[in-house]
Protein backbone atom coordinates (compact mmCIF):
# COMPACT_ATOMS: atom_id res chain seq x y z
CA UNK A 1 0.00 0.00 0.00
CA UNK A 2 2.95 2.13 0.53
CA UNK A 3 3.64 1.96 -3.41
CA UNK A 4 0.79 3.48 -3.82
CA UNK A 5 0.93 6.57 -1.58
CA UNK A 6 4.54 7.33 -2.70
CA UNK A 7 3.63 6.63 -6.46
CA UNK A 8 0.27 9.03 -6.06
CA UNK A 9 2.53 11.77 -4.46
CA UNK A 10 5.25 11.36 -7.12
CA UNK A 11 2.38 11.95 -9.71
CA UNK A 12 1.04 15.24 -7.17
CA UNK A 13 4.03 16.68 -7.93
CA UNK A 14 4.46 16.75 -10.97
CA UNK A 15 1.15 18.11 -11.67
CA UNK A 16 2.13 20.58 -9.28
CA UNK A 17 5.26 21.58 -10.99
CA UNK A 18 3.75 21.72 -14.34
CA UNK A 19 0.33 23.22 -13.33
CA UNK A 20 2.76 25.97 -11.26
CA UNK A 21 4.60 26.45 -14.52
CA UNK A 22 1.72 26.69 -16.67
CA UNK A 23 0.32 29.27 -14.35
CA UNK A 24 3.82 30.92 -14.12
CA UNK A 25 4.08 30.75 -18.14
CA UNK A 26 0.50 32.45 -18.36
CA UNK A 27 1.71 35.04 -16.21
CA UNK A 28 4.81 36.17 -18.06
CA UNK A 29 3.10 35.98 -21.58
CA UNK A 30 0.15 36.74 -21.31
CA UNK A 31 -1.20 38.93 -18.61
CA UNK A 32 2.10 40.79 -17.93
CA UNK A 33 1.96 41.72 -20.99
CA UNK A 34 -1.18 42.86 -21.38
CA UNK A 35 -0.61 45.15 -18.47
CA UNK A 36 2.35 46.21 -20.20
CA UNK A 37 0.57 46.99 -23.54
CA UNK A 38 -2.33 48.54 -21.59
CA UNK A 39 0.56 51.15 -19.44
CA UNK A 40 2.14 52.14 -22.34
CA UNK A 41 -1.74 53.15 -24.19
CA UNK A 42 -2.22 54.79 -20.96
CA UNK A 43 1.82 56.70 -20.96
CA UNK A 44 0.72 57.92 -24.56
CA UNK A 45 -2.68 58.90 -23.70
CA UNK A 46 -1.03 61.41 -20.85
CA UNK A 47 1.65 62.19 -23.22
CA UNK A 48 -0.78 63.21 -25.76
CA UNK A 49 -3.50 64.97 -23.66
CA UNK A 50 -0.73 66.95 -22.17
CA UNK A 51 1.22 67.92 -25.18
CA UNK A 52 -2.92 69.32 -26.29
CA UNK A 53 -3.49 71.48 -23.14
CA UNK A 54 0.44 73.07 -23.68
CA UNK A 55 -0.48 73.71 -27.19
CA UNK A 56 -4.11 75.07 -26.21
CA UNK A 57 -2.47 77.14 -23.53
CA UNK A 58 0.22 78.46 -26.05
CA UNK A 59 -3.12 79.55 -28.40
CA UNK A 60 -4.98 81.47 -25.10
CA UNK A 61 -1.93 83.18 -24.66
CA UNK A 62 -2.07 84.56 -27.97
CA UNK A 63 -2.28 88.53 -28.52
CA UNK A 64 -1.54 90.39 -31.34
CA UNK A 65 -2.46 94.14 -32.81
CA UNK A 66 -2.87 94.20 -36.26
CA UNK A 67 -2.00 97.30 -38.48
CA UNK A 68 -2.89 97.90 -41.83
CA UNK A 69 -2.57 101.25 -44.46
CA UNK A 70 -2.39 101.38 -47.84
CA UNK A 71 1.57 99.88 -49.66
CA UNK A 72 1.43 103.39 -51.38
CA UNK A 73 2.19 104.67 -54.85
CA UNK A 74 4.71 101.85 -55.79
CA UNK A 75 1.91 99.84 -55.13
CA UNK A 76 -1.72 101.73 -55.31
CA UNK A 77 -3.82 98.63 -55.00
CA UNK A 78 -1.66 96.75 -52.08
CA UNK A 79 -2.55 97.28 -48.37
CA UNK A 80 0.38 96.97 -46.04
CA UNK A 81 0.19 94.52 -43.07
CA UNK A 82 2.06 95.34 -39.44
CA UNK A 83 1.60 92.99 -36.39
CA UNK A 84 2.42 93.46 -33.20
CA UNK A 85 3.31 90.93 -31.28
CA UNK A 86 1.63 92.10 -27.19
CA UNK A 87 1.96 88.20 -25.95
CA UNK A 88 3.98 86.53 -23.72
CA UNK A 89 5.26 83.92 -26.23
CA UNK A 90 6.25 84.16 -30.25
CA UNK A 91 3.87 83.87 -32.88
CA UNK A 92 3.91 82.09 -35.88
CA UNK A 93 1.28 84.09 -38.58
CA UNK A 94 0.88 81.63 -41.78
CA UNK A 95 -1.75 83.51 -43.75
CA UNK A 96 -3.14 87.38 -44.21
CA UNK A 97 -6.82 87.51 -45.39
CA UNK A 98 -8.55 89.82 -46.80
CA UNK A 99 -11.97 90.20 -47.39
CA UNK A 100 -12.98 86.27 -48.84
CA UNK A 101 -9.36 85.83 -50.23
CA UNK A 102 -6.09 84.57 -48.54
CA UNK A 103 -2.46 85.04 -48.53
CA UNK A 104 -0.20 82.68 -47.26
CA UNK A 105 2.84 84.13 -45.47
CA UNK A 106 6.03 82.24 -44.44
CA UNK A 107 8.33 84.62 -42.32
CA UNK A 108 9.63 83.75 -39.11
CA UNK A 109 8.24 83.16 -35.64
CA UNK A 110 7.31 87.15 -34.05
CA UNK A 111 9.20 87.63 -30.91
CA UNK A 112 7.19 88.75 -27.80
CA UNK A 113 6.58 92.69 -27.86
CA UNK A 114 8.04 92.67 -31.10
CA UNK A 115 6.88 94.81 -34.31
CA UNK A 116 6.92 92.74 -37.70
CA UNK A 117 5.95 94.22 -41.09
CA UNK A 118 4.19 91.09 -42.76
CA UNK A 119 4.03 92.54 -46.24
CA UNK A 120 2.07 94.31 -49.06
CA UNK A 121 -0.81 92.15 -50.66
CA UNK A 122 -2.52 92.84 -53.49
CA UNK A 123 -6.73 93.50 -52.52
CA UNK A 124 -7.85 94.14 -55.94
CA UNK A 125 -9.77 96.71 -54.88
CA UNK A 126 -13.04 97.26 -56.35
CA UNK A 127 -14.77 101.28 -56.11
CA UNK A 128 -17.02 101.38 -53.00
CA UNK A 129 -16.47 98.31 -51.41
CA UNK A 130 -14.70 97.86 -47.79
CA UNK A 131 -11.67 95.77 -46.67
CA UNK A 132 -11.49 93.97 -43.65
CA UNK A 133 -7.76 92.63 -42.94
CA UNK A 134 -7.03 89.53 -40.26
CA UNK A 135 -3.71 87.43 -40.00
CA UNK A 136 -4.05 83.59 -39.08
CA UNK A 137 -1.83 81.95 -36.58
CA UNK A 138 -0.26 78.51 -36.40
CA UNK A 139 -1.98 77.56 -33.55
CA UNK A 140 -5.42 78.36 -34.93
CA UNK A 141 -6.21 81.80 -33.71
CA UNK A 142 -7.38 85.17 -35.94
CA UNK A 143 -7.05 88.38 -35.03
CA UNK A 144 -8.26 91.48 -37.39
CA UNK A 145 -7.75 95.16 -37.65
CA UNK A 146 -9.38 97.11 -35.84
CA UNK A 147 -11.13 98.59 -38.32
CA UNK A 148 -11.69 98.26 -42.19
CA UNK A 149 -10.37 100.29 -45.15
CA UNK A 150 -12.80 101.67 -48.28
CA UNK A 151 -11.64 102.18 -51.57
CA UNK A 152 -12.99 104.49 -53.73
CA UNK A 153 -10.89 105.59 -56.47
CA UNK A 154 -8.00 105.11 -53.77
CA UNK A 155 -7.62 104.05 -50.45
CA UNK A 156 -9.70 105.50 -47.39
CA UNK A 157 -10.06 105.68 -43.52
CA UNK A 158 -13.09 105.08 -41.46
CA UNK A 159 -11.27 107.29 -39.17
CA UNK A 160 -8.38 108.58 -37.30
CA UNK A 161 -8.06 106.92 -33.66
CA UNK A 162 -5.78 106.71 -30.59
CA UNK A 163 -6.00 103.82 -28.66
CA UNK A 164 -4.77 104.02 -24.98
CA UNK A 165 -3.85 101.36 -22.84
CA UNK A 166 -3.25 102.49 -18.75
CA UNK A 167 -1.49 100.38 -16.48
CA UNK A 168 -1.68 101.56 -12.62
CA UNK A 169 -3.92 102.14 -9.64
CA UNK A 170 -6.32 104.95 -8.99
CA UNK A 171 -8.27 107.66 -10.93
CA UNK A 172 -6.28 109.10 -13.74
CA UNK A 173 -6.67 111.41 -16.47
CA UNK A 174 -5.56 110.83 -19.70
CA UNK A 175 -4.42 113.82 -21.91
CA UNK A 176 -3.96 114.20 -25.52
CA UNK A 177 -2.14 117.27 -26.83
CA UNK A 178 -0.41 117.97 -30.25
CA UNK A 179 2.89 117.34 -30.47
CA UNK A 180 5.29 119.74 -29.38
CA UNK A 181 3.78 119.08 -26.03
CA UNK A 182 1.97 122.26 -24.84
CA UNK A 183 0.85 123.53 -28.56
CA UNK A 184 -2.57 122.80 -28.66
CA UNK A 185 -4.72 120.98 -25.77
CA UNK A 186 -7.21 118.31 -27.50
CA UNK A 187 -9.10 116.24 -24.91
CA UNK A 188 -9.55 114.47 -21.32
CA UNK A 189 -10.55 111.42 -19.99
CA UNK A 190 -10.47 110.54 -16.64
CA UNK A 191 -9.71 106.51 -16.02
CA UNK A 192 -10.42 104.70 -12.85
CA UNK A 193 -7.88 101.80 -12.52
CA UNK A 194 -8.88 100.39 -9.37
CA UNK A 195 -6.51 98.63 -7.15
CA UNK A 196 -4.43 97.72 -10.23
CA UNK A 197 -5.37 96.76 -13.46
CA UNK A 198 -5.32 97.78 -17.58
CA UNK A 199 -8.35 100.01 -18.55
CA UNK A 200 -8.28 101.08 -22.33
CA UNK A 201 -9.65 104.34 -23.65
CA UNK A 202 -9.68 105.81 -27.39
CA UNK A 203 -9.45 109.44 -28.91
CA UNK A 204 -10.90 110.19 -31.90
CA UNK A 205 -8.22 112.61 -34.04
CA UNK A 206 -9.15 114.38 -37.24
CA UNK A 207 -7.67 113.37 -40.81
CA UNK A 208 -3.72 113.57 -40.19
CA UNK A 209 -1.94 116.51 -42.54
CA UNK A 210 1.96 117.31 -42.31
CA UNK A 211 1.50 119.57 -39.71
CA UNK A 212 -1.09 117.86 -37.73
CA UNK A 213 0.23 114.48 -37.28
CA UNK A 214 2.04 114.08 -34.03
CA UNK A 215 0.59 113.66 -30.46
CA UNK A 216 1.43 113.36 -26.98
CA UNK A 217 -0.66 111.41 -24.63
CA UNK A 218 -0.11 111.98 -21.12
CA UNK A 219 -0.93 110.24 -18.05
CA UNK A 220 -2.12 112.54 -15.05
CA UNK A 221 -2.37 111.68 -11.33
CA UNK A 222 -3.64 114.81 -9.13
CA UNK A 223 -1.73 117.61 -10.90
CA UNK A 224 1.48 115.83 -11.54
CA UNK A 225 1.88 113.82 -14.88
CA UNK A 226 2.72 110.12 -14.79
CA UNK A 227 3.75 109.01 -17.94
CA UNK A 228 3.45 110.37 -21.43
CA UNK A 229 3.72 108.45 -24.87
CA UNK A 230 4.38 110.01 -28.25
CA UNK A 231 2.80 108.60 -31.41
CA UNK A 232 1.90 109.79 -34.70
CA UNK A 233 -0.35 108.72 -37.60
CA UNK A 234 1.44 108.57 -40.83
CA UNK A 235 -1.82 107.92 -42.95
CA UNK A 236 -1.58 106.49 -45.63
CA UNK A 237 2.15 105.82 -45.49
CA UNK A 238 0.99 103.83 -42.13
CA UNK A 239 -1.87 103.16 -39.59
CA UNK A 240 -5.27 105.23 -39.27
CA UNK A 241 -4.83 103.92 -35.80
CA UNK A 242 -1.85 104.37 -33.32
CA UNK A 243 -1.59 102.58 -30.09
CA UNK A 244 0.01 104.73 -26.81
CA UNK A 245 0.86 102.80 -23.92
CA UNK A 246 1.11 104.18 -20.38
CA UNK A 247 1.45 102.96 -16.69
CA UNK A 248 1.12 104.90 -13.72
CA UNK B 1 8.31 -4.47 -1.07
CA UNK B 2 5.57 -6.48 1.41
CA UNK B 3 3.14 -6.79 -0.48
CA UNK B 4 0.18 -9.25 1.19
CA UNK B 5 -0.75 -10.79 -2.42
CA UNK B 6 2.57 -12.69 -2.84
CA UNK B 7 1.96 -14.78 0.80
CA UNK B 8 -0.27 -16.84 -1.07
CA UNK B 9 2.01 -19.69 -1.88
CA UNK B 10 -0.82 -22.65 -2.45
CA UNK B 11 -2.11 -21.52 -5.67
CA UNK B 12 0.02 -20.81 -8.80
CA UNK B 13 -2.88 -19.11 -10.85
CA UNK B 14 -2.70 -16.61 -7.72
CA UNK B 15 0.99 -16.27 -8.55
CA UNK B 16 0.67 -15.59 -11.87
CA UNK B 17 -1.52 -13.54 -11.56
CA UNK B 18 0.47 -11.81 -8.48
CA UNK B 19 3.21 -11.67 -10.58
CA UNK B 20 1.51 -10.21 -13.74
CA UNK B 21 -0.27 -7.24 -11.80
CA UNK B 22 3.35 -7.01 -10.10
CA UNK B 23 4.62 -6.19 -13.75
CA UNK B 24 1.41 -3.93 -14.43
CA UNK B 25 2.24 -2.27 -11.03
CA UNK B 26 5.64 -1.27 -12.18
CA UNK B 27 4.66 -0.12 -15.28
CA UNK B 28 1.27 1.53 -14.30
CA UNK B 29 3.10 4.75 -12.31
CA UNK B 30 4.93 5.60 -15.29
CA UNK B 31 1.93 5.61 -17.43
CA UNK B 32 -0.55 7.42 -14.97
CA UNK B 33 2.40 9.69 -14.24
CA UNK B 34 2.65 10.14 -18.27
CA UNK B 35 -1.09 10.27 -18.62
CA UNK B 36 -1.20 12.64 -15.65
CA UNK B 37 1.27 14.82 -17.36
CA UNK B 38 -0.05 14.67 -20.42
CA UNK B 39 -3.23 15.69 -18.92
CA UNK B 40 -2.57 18.56 -17.45
CA UNK B 41 -0.31 19.96 -20.63
CA UNK B 42 -2.60 19.18 -23.11
CA UNK B 43 -5.51 21.28 -20.43
CA UNK B 44 -2.24 23.61 -19.68
CA UNK B 45 -1.94 24.55 -22.85
CA UNK B 46 -5.58 24.85 -23.71
CA UNK B 47 -5.76 27.27 -21.06
CA UNK B 48 -2.20 29.07 -21.41
CA UNK B 49 -3.32 29.50 -25.30
CA UNK B 50 -6.79 30.89 -24.00
CA UNK B 51 -5.12 33.29 -21.92
CA UNK B 52 -2.84 34.75 -24.45
CA UNK B 53 -5.21 34.51 -27.11
CA UNK B 54 -7.77 36.49 -24.39
CA UNK B 55 -5.68 38.49 -23.15
CA UNK B 56 -4.42 40.03 -27.05
CA UNK B 57 -7.74 40.83 -27.42
CA UNK B 58 -8.15 42.73 -24.64
CA UNK B 59 -5.03 44.76 -24.99
CA UNK B 60 -5.86 45.11 -28.72
CA UNK B 61 -8.85 46.22 -27.53
CA UNK B 62 -7.83 48.35 -24.63
CA UNK B 63 -4.81 50.17 -27.30
CA UNK B 64 -8.01 50.68 -29.52
CA UNK B 65 -9.93 52.29 -27.23
CA UNK B 66 -7.14 54.56 -25.98
CA UNK B 67 -5.50 55.19 -29.34
CA UNK B 68 -9.59 56.27 -30.54
CA UNK B 69 -9.90 58.61 -26.53
CA UNK B 70 -6.24 60.34 -28.10
CA UNK B 71 -7.62 61.07 -31.29
CA UNK B 72 -10.66 62.83 -29.39
CA UNK B 73 -8.85 65.06 -27.20
CA UNK B 74 -5.92 65.55 -29.41
CA UNK B 75 -7.72 66.61 -32.25
CA UNK B 76 -8.32 70.60 -32.72
CA UNK B 77 -9.71 72.72 -35.64
CA UNK B 78 -11.45 75.99 -36.23
CA UNK B 79 -13.43 78.12 -38.44
CA UNK B 80 -10.67 80.38 -39.87
CA UNK B 81 -13.11 82.17 -42.40
CA UNK B 82 -16.27 82.05 -44.04
CA UNK B 83 -17.48 84.13 -46.96
CA UNK B 84 -21.15 84.20 -48.80
CA UNK B 85 -21.36 84.38 -52.52
CA UNK B 86 -25.04 85.80 -53.07
CA UNK B 87 -25.10 85.31 -56.89
CA UNK B 88 -24.16 81.57 -56.58
CA UNK B 89 -25.78 81.27 -52.54
CA UNK B 90 -22.97 79.75 -51.91
CA UNK B 91 -21.51 79.39 -48.33
CA UNK B 92 -17.69 78.85 -48.06
CA UNK B 93 -16.32 78.34 -44.51
CA UNK B 94 -12.45 77.66 -44.39
CA UNK B 95 -11.77 74.82 -41.34
CA UNK B 96 -7.85 74.57 -40.54
CA UNK B 97 -6.91 71.69 -38.65
CA UNK B 98 -3.78 72.60 -36.28
CA UNK B 99 -3.73 69.95 -34.23
CA UNK B 100 -1.96 66.37 -34.21
CA UNK B 101 -4.64 64.10 -35.90
CA UNK B 102 -6.61 64.22 -39.51
CA UNK B 103 -10.14 64.96 -39.13
CA UNK B 104 -13.46 64.21 -40.86
CA UNK B 105 -15.80 66.97 -40.10
CA UNK B 106 -19.32 67.45 -40.95
CA UNK B 107 -20.63 70.88 -41.24
CA UNK B 108 -23.76 72.51 -40.20
CA UNK B 109 -25.42 75.36 -41.10
CA UNK B 110 -28.61 76.90 -38.99
CA UNK B 111 -30.22 80.22 -38.12
CA UNK B 112 -31.33 82.52 -41.43
CA UNK B 113 -30.90 79.57 -43.30
CA UNK B 114 -30.34 75.94 -43.19
CA UNK B 115 -28.10 73.32 -45.11
CA UNK B 116 -25.17 71.05 -44.20
CA UNK B 117 -22.16 69.19 -45.97
CA UNK B 118 -21.01 65.87 -44.55
CA UNK B 119 -17.30 63.65 -44.05
CA UNK B 120 -14.99 66.29 -44.98
CA UNK B 121 -11.34 65.59 -44.70
CA UNK B 122 -9.29 68.13 -42.87
CA UNK B 123 -5.62 66.77 -43.36
CA UNK B 124 -2.97 67.91 -40.09
CA UNK B 125 -2.04 71.41 -40.70
CA UNK B 126 -4.14 71.92 -43.83
CA UNK B 127 -7.03 74.81 -44.42
CA UNK B 128 -9.67 73.36 -46.14
CA UNK B 129 -12.91 74.97 -48.01
CA UNK B 130 -15.71 73.48 -47.26
CA UNK B 131 -18.41 74.77 -49.34
CA UNK B 132 -22.30 74.44 -48.96
CA UNK B 133 -24.84 75.65 -51.81
CA UNK B 134 -28.46 76.58 -52.63
CA UNK B 135 -28.24 78.87 -49.36
CA UNK B 136 -30.41 81.82 -49.51
CA UNK B 137 -29.36 84.12 -46.44
CA UNK B 138 -31.06 87.36 -46.26
CA UNK B 139 -29.30 90.84 -46.29
CA UNK B 140 -28.30 91.35 -42.68
CA UNK B 141 -29.26 87.88 -41.47
CA UNK B 142 -27.09 85.61 -39.29
CA UNK B 143 -26.44 82.19 -39.55
CA UNK B 144 -24.75 79.99 -36.89
CA UNK B 145 -21.96 77.24 -38.17
CA UNK B 146 -21.38 74.49 -36.14
CA UNK B 147 -18.63 72.02 -37.32
CA UNK B 148 -18.96 68.32 -35.97
CA UNK B 149 -16.11 66.17 -36.45
CA UNK B 150 -16.34 62.41 -36.23
CA UNK B 151 -14.25 62.15 -33.03
CA UNK B 152 -17.25 63.51 -31.05
CA UNK B 153 -15.63 67.30 -31.29
CA UNK B 154 -17.93 70.45 -32.16
CA UNK B 155 -16.84 73.74 -33.14
CA UNK B 156 -18.96 76.85 -33.49
CA UNK B 157 -18.86 80.34 -35.56
CA UNK B 158 -21.51 82.71 -37.00
CA UNK B 159 -21.74 84.47 -39.92
CA UNK B 160 -23.30 87.93 -40.36
CA UNK B 161 -23.99 88.90 -43.69
CA UNK B 162 -24.55 92.30 -44.48
CA UNK B 163 -25.87 92.99 -47.54
CA UNK B 164 -26.39 91.17 -51.07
Amino acid sequence: MSIHIITGRQRRGISTILGVLIFVGIMFTAYIPMLLVMKQADTIYTQKKLESERLDELRSAESVTVYTYPTGASAPYNLTVTVVNKGVSFIDVIRVWINDTYHSVNIPPILPSEEKKIGSFNANPENGKNYYVKIATKNGNTFGASDSIRYDNGWEAQGFFIYVSITGKGTCDVELWSNPHGSTYISTTKVYLGGGSTVFTSFVVPSPTVLNKNYIVELKKGSSYIDQDKVSIDWPDGPAYIWAFLEG
Amino acid sequence: MGCTVFEHRGDVRSLKQGNSLRNRRGISPVIATIILSAVVITIGGAVWSYAQSAATVIADDYVDGTFSLINEVTERFVVEHAGYDSTGKILSTWVYNYGAVSVTVDVYISGAATGSTLNTVVPIGTLTLIQITGLDIPAGGTIAIKVHSRCGNNVYSHYYWPAA
